[in-house]
């Protein structure tokens, strides 16, 4: 397989990451996927698009995108996830009401803007040669970015208190709770950061390929199966099985045909969820921790 | 009066399908995102039998009953294993491949229904048939509208029989403490596969009525939207009962109705019904998670 496909793959991998460790993160805390986090996938470069077409600045049209990612996050958990943790709903339950605001977010944004395919860059992508290979400035983009971000984001997790807190959280909120932490205020923290990692994973993508009104339904699907090939609350797990799925994907586009890719994403989630539904680590742990 | 019929038409084929869900959702518990599939199942499995192999009314329908039934079998004996958000997980995974393979089973140089072109992909297949019974075409809207009332009819009828018998009370005890109820002796596995296989032909029904009356069947009919739909119908309706999934189907459908009358243009009016549904479905499950109509909490 030409080096190409491997750095494509690799690209989309980590631009996967991002969006996949925000799912996870929310995921730990709350032990649910969070479907909502789909409509700020969505929603997010369109405030982006918006800003860009009233002629501001790139640099403003991001930080509002970015900022509105952690907005709609907190919104999220104060109105949506806080009051069904609160009267203890079931996960059946707050799948299916992440799915209403999902389907609301995605349908606002088609009746606020267009559910035509639009594109965050203006005019054609340049390309560069690097040692044989041809990337765009887009692509370029996909490793420029993410790996800061990731980087900072591990470095507060397990340098800063509050990253102690958060993987704390994680593993057992009660424990927590018993020590006098505020969970509230951790579990707002993680909806803002899932937020912010969202929405910079969305407009990386917009950038590249385009962006609509149902786009985050897909992207959250592989982010899902990244979280469950790296197996659930194993954070940086999250990220090698992201960058993996990229590859995978990439494989099966170069030795198959690229409209099988999901075919091919969602057999492997079958298969990990009856081969191994703890993931590829498969991380022992004690019964009383998965409480 | 012909638009009421069609209306009434389109009032059977979703109310049979929200009677099916309300079999696995209501009575079993488990929410499943994959139901779009056995009805999609149905649609093409007559679609193809009728136009490429040249079958009557009968024996397409009981192929495509058979196909969906089939079809329920990984969904069913993932049940034995995965509740909760993981059968969801699996149910989500099984809609995406199964849309993916008909949206793909294509091949430009191959007749719809042969090997190579099964499905002929996003092109879809045209010129379905009405169906044909006894010299009988229902090839009018009347006629059509009389023949699914009958057929939902009987589906109802059929559905509240089941749940009322031996067997439903078995779904039920499986529903509330399934561990006691395989301590007790009974066959909890046999039952869900009986489950699935009936709710999954009943949703390929609907799928050969709707492929009967539309003459077209495409991808969008085994798409995740549908499923969310469906369940959507369900959930607002409320679960457990079979006046909830009836009601539920009966919501929906007026909803839309009821933006035409107000000065939307129709792709407005198709984007702000879906927004109400998920408005609806996050104030069913905050507020009243019995549903409208239903006696069941959410699972």
């Amino acid at each position: 397989m030409p080096l190409q496909i491997w750095v494509n793959g690799l690209g989309d991998g980590l631009s996967l990451a991002l969006f996949a460790l925000g799912v996870a993160l929310v995921n730990s805390a709350i032990r649910v996927p969070a479907f909502a986090l789909a409509g700020i996938y969505s929603l997010c470069p369109f405030f982006a698009w918006q800003i860009l077409q009233m002629q501001g600045p790139v640099w403003f049209a991001m930080l509002v995108a970015v900022a509105s990612g952690i907005c709609l996050g907190m919104l999220l958990e104060w109105f949506n996830y806080r009051p069904m943790a609160r009267r203890g709903a079931s996960e059946a339950t707050q799948i299916l009401a992440g799915l209403g605001l999902l389907i609301v977010m995605a349908e606002a944004a088609a009746l606020i803007w267009t559910t035509d395919s639009l594109l965050l860059r203006t005019g054609a992508d340049r390309m560069i040669d690097v040692g044989g290979m041809r990337l765009s400035h887009s692509q370029i983009l996909l490793f420029i970015i993410p790996l800061p971000v990731l980087m900072l984001f591990f470095l507060c997790l397990y340098r800063a208190r509050l990253g102690l807190y958060l993987r704390a959280l994680s593993d057992n909120p009660r424990e927590l709770m018993l020590r006098g932490q505020n969970i509230n205020r951790l579990r707002l923290l993680t909806f803002m950061v899932a937020g912010a990692l969202t929405a910079v994973s969305a407009l990386l993508s917009a950038n590249d390929v385009g962006f609509d009104n149902y786009g985050g339904m897909p992207a959250f699907l592989l982010a899902l199966v990244a979280m469950v090939l790296a197996g659930q609350n194993a954070l940086a797990a999250v990220v090698i099985a992201s960058i993996v799925l990229g590859l995978v994907r990439a494989m099966v586009g170069w030795w198959w045909a690229g409209h099988w890719q999901d075919v091919a994403t969602f057999m492997l989630l079958v298969m990990l969820l009856l081969l191994r539904p703890d993931g590829l680590p498969g991380r022992r742990q004690r019964l009383e921790a998965r409480f | 009066m012909s638009y009421v019929l069609h209306l009434l038409v389109y009032f059977n084929i979703f109310a049979i399908l929200a009677i099916s869900l309300n079999l696995v959702t209501g009575y079993l518990g488990l929410v499943s995102l994959s139901h779009a599939v056995f009805f999609g199942i149905g649609a093409y499995a007559y679609a193809i039998a009728t136009v490429a192999w040249g079958w009557t009314f009968i024996p397409a329908v009981c192929l495509a009953v058979v196909l969906a039934i089939l079809m329920s079998l990984p969904l069913s004996i993932a049940s034995w294993r995965f509740r909760g958000a993981f059968f969801i997980l699996v149910s989500l995974a099984f809609q995406v491949m199964c849309h993916g393979v008909v949206r793909n089973w294509y091949d430009a140089g191959a007749s719809p229904g042969s090997l190579n072109n099964l499905t002929n992909g996003v092109f879809g297949i045209a010129a379905v048939p009405r169906p044909v019974l006894g010299g009988l075409v229902a090839d009018s809207n009347a006629a059509y509208a009389i023949f699914s009332l009958m057929v939902f009819v009987a589906m109802a009828l059929s559905s509240h029989l089941l749940m009322q018998s031996p067997w439903g009370r078995l779904l039920r005890a499986m529903r509330d403490d399934e561990l006691a109820t395989a301590g007790l002796g009974k066959p909890v596995r046999l039952a869900k596969c009986q489950l699935f296989a009936i709710s999954s032909g009943m949703a390929a029904v609907a799928g050969v009525l709707y492929a009967g009356y539309v003459t077209f069947v495409d991808p969008t009919l085994i798409s995740l939207d549908l499923s969310l739909l469906l369940l959507g119908m369900v959930i607002i309706g409320g679960l457990g009962r079979l006046r909830g999934a009836i009601t539920g189907a009966f919501l929906l459908l007026a909803i839309f109705e009821v933006l035409q009358l107000v000065a939307f243009s129709d792709t407005a009016a198709a984007h702000l019904r879906m927004l109400l549904y998920g408005f609806m479905m996050v104030l069913v499950v905050h507020f009243r998670p019995q549903g409208v109509a239903g006696v069941r909490r959410l699972p």
